[in-house]
């Protein structure tokens, strides 16, 4: 009897047609519990060094925790994949309800591997797993796609789907993985993985169960994580206005990204924040399964060219980056052109990102169509379709990303090009918030947000130990990111929301995992798994070659003084950069070059691995 | 006995109704198919309708029960666990397919002695008891 786990792994070759059943092996339960930590132990052993992310020796996972499908709260599942963007592991984690039906199916996670000669969707049902010809679903938009595959299976097995757009299909490097429904494995080009592998859906019914150990003890931890959760500030404001309530923060203190990345605030922020969203569209609440919260508002454009439109809340990240960091001041155009990235398959964080960079190129005359000016929603929108289709030379070349991209265009653009190893940076400004660049430069898969977000200390406030962390101050970051880092990544097996967490103590989140799994884990225990994943991850990057000069920042953030807000004339210079990479790498006992030491990978049970 | 009932406008689809039911029903198990209600998507994610017994005046469950093991008290239909026989019928007979068959007998709302567990997990005030 297997309990939170399901206790197998579903193995699909796409090369040669074959599926089975692999165990999933007990030592691997107890040092890598499940998500991200399943992520990297298998695409660390499986995926050879120097391997094409787009070739037949890539993997790409569905993988889910011990607590997903029960009712621990906002629990959920993660895509892992060598990253055709960054080259490097890449976990991209996403709600909604099709992480769960992966466990009611009987599986912990899903695991293809090879390509298929063809396009082909893989089913899941309680009768058969098969993998069946897509050729007809082949240039579909993520929406159609979805919809049509769950017509065709019925009501009687109300599959789930996982799917990917044209996007996807035309191996744009940060294409995404649309999980049902209308949640996205965003980040990092898993949709283009999957799109590579001719593999256009995953379609999972299941009808079995998850069984916890001690129910009742189980259903008390779960009640404790319920009462933290329930007078928490940051929880009900995510209830009320879901995340684009840190756009008025973040616009305030010289965070929220504008033009490119060029200033740290936007004069139309107040168009894009909760109330004018609500204004416009919103209806109700929506919730990803077993999520108590309900960050999601759902609605109806009722104004503009889109009226009629259902679509979902414009993300914090979205409006940052579609809306500010493009100059459009506008919740109508923003909520459009986002539903189109979901439509398209195409993550929203990196498009604005892309459709930024070539806007400064048009502004500067070096790329592009000089009459391109930002704040131009119908200029956007064109763009989006040639860059998803890959149909015309500019569409082509910003599918590649901003890092490519720019290398490709020459004549000084890689200065205004904003990533870190590749990845388009968040909608998140560093200059003001150095641990936040820290983290950005450390962060596993590329400039992320969500592997350690130390803006909450420096910036909203909250004390760091019972201490108050000062805001500008270079010293002391590293400790924060580390031990974020280590904290998020044991979160992350479970697989844990990023917002939850926010109320759910680490003593609740070990609780439950132990009721459930019978194993007695302490929250110390979460910090020390996440450390070995994260130094596990770092070994996989190393061996493909990255290494201290790829922990930086763009050089926007390290030689361009920040123009505006509390922050403004502050920079992250390559000085400051080195002293907090020097005092991360000691804490983490990496060595100079930021490759872990013998010592730090025995102390984590590694030693094998090299 | 009151009468559950389920709002849409306040449903967020996140069905932990589901896993509460069947939670009420196996002690250790999470798992929605074995829910005695369910959630109606309504299409283009607009909105989710909370589906729950209604306790119907003219149970069709009931009457189409061969060995009429389905029996009304105090206004909730019970299905006497020892006379079912697990053939089915009344989840085909049911238009709002809330009954289930675990352990090979057909099993359904009994509004948990009066304090629903779903509407206990409902954090949004979705299902109410009238």
């Amino acid at each position: 009897m297997s309990y939170g786990w399901m206790g197998s792994l579903l193995h699909v070759n796409l090369s040669d047609g074959s599926i089975k059943d692999v165990p999933l092996a007990d030592h691997i339960r107890e040092e890598y519990v499940g998500g991200k930590g399943f992520g990297a132990r298998f695409l660390y052993d499986m995926v050879p060094e120097g391997a094409d992310s787009f070739s037949e020796q890539n993997a790409l996972m569905f993988l889910t925790g011990p607590l997903t499908g029960t009712l621990a709260p906002a629990m959920r599942g993660c895509a892992v994949t060598k990253s055709p963007l960054t080259g490097t592991f890449v976990d991209s984690y996403f709600g909604g309800d099709f992480a769960h039906e992966i466990k009611f199916a009987g599986y912990d996670g899903i695991i293809i591997t090879g390509r298929s000669p063809s396009p082909v969707y893989l089913s899941v049902t309680p009768e058969s797993v098969e993998l069946k010809d897509a050729r007809q679903l082949w240039g579909l938009d993520t929406f159609k796609t979805a919809a049509r595959l769950r017509e065709a299976a019925g009501t009687h097995h109300a599959p789930k789907v996982a799917c990917i757009g044209p996007a996807g299909e035309n191996k744009v490097r940060f294409a995404l993985i649309n999980c049902d429904p209308n949640r996205h494995a965003g980040r990092g080009g898993c949709g283009a993985v999957m799109g590579a592998k001719h593999l256009k859906a995953v379609v999972v019914a299941g009808s079995k169960g998850v069984r916890v150990k001690h129910g009742g003890a189980f259903m008390e931890a779960v009640n404790g994580a319920l009462a933290e959760m329930k007078d928490n500030p940051y929880i009900l404001a995510f209830r009320s206005d879901g995340t684009p309530g840190s756009v008025p923060f973040a616009d305030l203190e010289g965070l929220l990204p504008s033009y490119n990345y060029r200033g740290g605030s936007f004069k139309q922020a107040n168009r894009l924040d909760p109330a004018a969203q609500k204004a416009e569209f919103w209806l109700r609440d929506a919730a990803c399964f077993s999520c108590p919260i309900g960050c999601s508002k759902v609605g109806m454009l009722k104004r503009g060219r889109h009226r009629g439109l259902v679509t979902d809340v414009v993300e914090y990240e979205s409006a940052g980056m579609i809306g500010a960091n493009l100059g459009i001041g506008d919740t109508k155009a923003v909520a459009y052109l986002t539903y189109l990235c979901d439509a398209l398959g195409m993550d929203s964080i990196s498009a604005g990102g892309v459709v930024g960079f070539y806007l400064e190129c048009a502004e500067r005359g070096v790329w592009g169509n000089p009459d391109h000016r930002f704040g131009d929603p119908l200029v956007v929108e064109q763009l989006l379709f040639e860059v998803a289709h890959r149909s015309s030379e500019t569409g082509d070349l910003l599918a590649e990303g901003v890092k490519r991209a720019s290398v490709r265009i020459g004549r000084g653009a890689t200065d205004w090009a904003v990533h870190v190893k590749g990845l388009e940076t968040p909608a998140w400004g560093v200059r003001g918030a150095p641990g936040m660049g820290l983290a950005y430069m450390t962060g596993d898969r590329g400039g992320c947000h969500q592997r350690a977000f130390p803006i909450l200390y420096e910036v909203g406030g909250e004390y760091w130990k019972c201490n108050p962390v000062k805001r500008l101050d270079i010293e002391g970051k590293a400790e924060i990111v580390s031990e974020l880092q280590n904290y998020l990544a044991g979160l992350d097996t479970l697989v844990k929301c990023d917002f939850a967490q926010y109320g759910i103590s680490a003593g609740s989140y070990a609780r439950m995992l132990s009721e459930a799994t019978g194993l007695e884990v302490t929250s110390s225990d979460l910090s020390t798994v996440g450390e070995r994943i994260w130094n596990l991850v770092r070994l996989f990057n190393c061996r493909e070659g990255f290494g201290r000069q790829h922990d930086s920042l763009p050089l926007r953030f390290t030689s361009e003084p920040l123009p505006d807000g509390p922050a403004a004339g502050h920079m992250l210079d390559e000085e400051s950069c080195g002293k907090m990479l020097d005092e991360y790498y000691r804490l983490r006992g990496w060595d100079e070059q930021g490759y872990p030491l013998p010592a730090t990978l025995e102390r984590l049970g590694l030693r094998q691995s090299r | 006995m009151p009468r559950l009932s389920g709002k849409f406008d306040k449903c967020t689809g996140c069905k932990r109704c589901l896993l509460a039911c069947s939670q009420g029903l196996t002690g250790d198990i999470f798992n929605p198919r074995l829910a005695r209600m369910c959630i109606q998507d309504l299409g283009a994610g607009l909105a989710h309708r909370p589906v729950v017994c209604a306790q119907c005046e003219n149970a069709f469950c009931a009457a189409s029960c061969p060995v009429d093991a389905i029996e009304n008290s105090d206004g909730v239909w019970v299905i006497d666990q020892d006379r079912c026989t697990g053939c089915g019928l009344c989840l085909d007979a049911c238009p709002l397919r809330v009954i289930v068959i675990h352990d090979g007998r057909a099993v359904k709302c009994d509004l948990c002695g009066g304090a629903p567990r779903c509407m206990d997990a409902c954090a949004f005030s979705a299902l109410e008891l009238a």
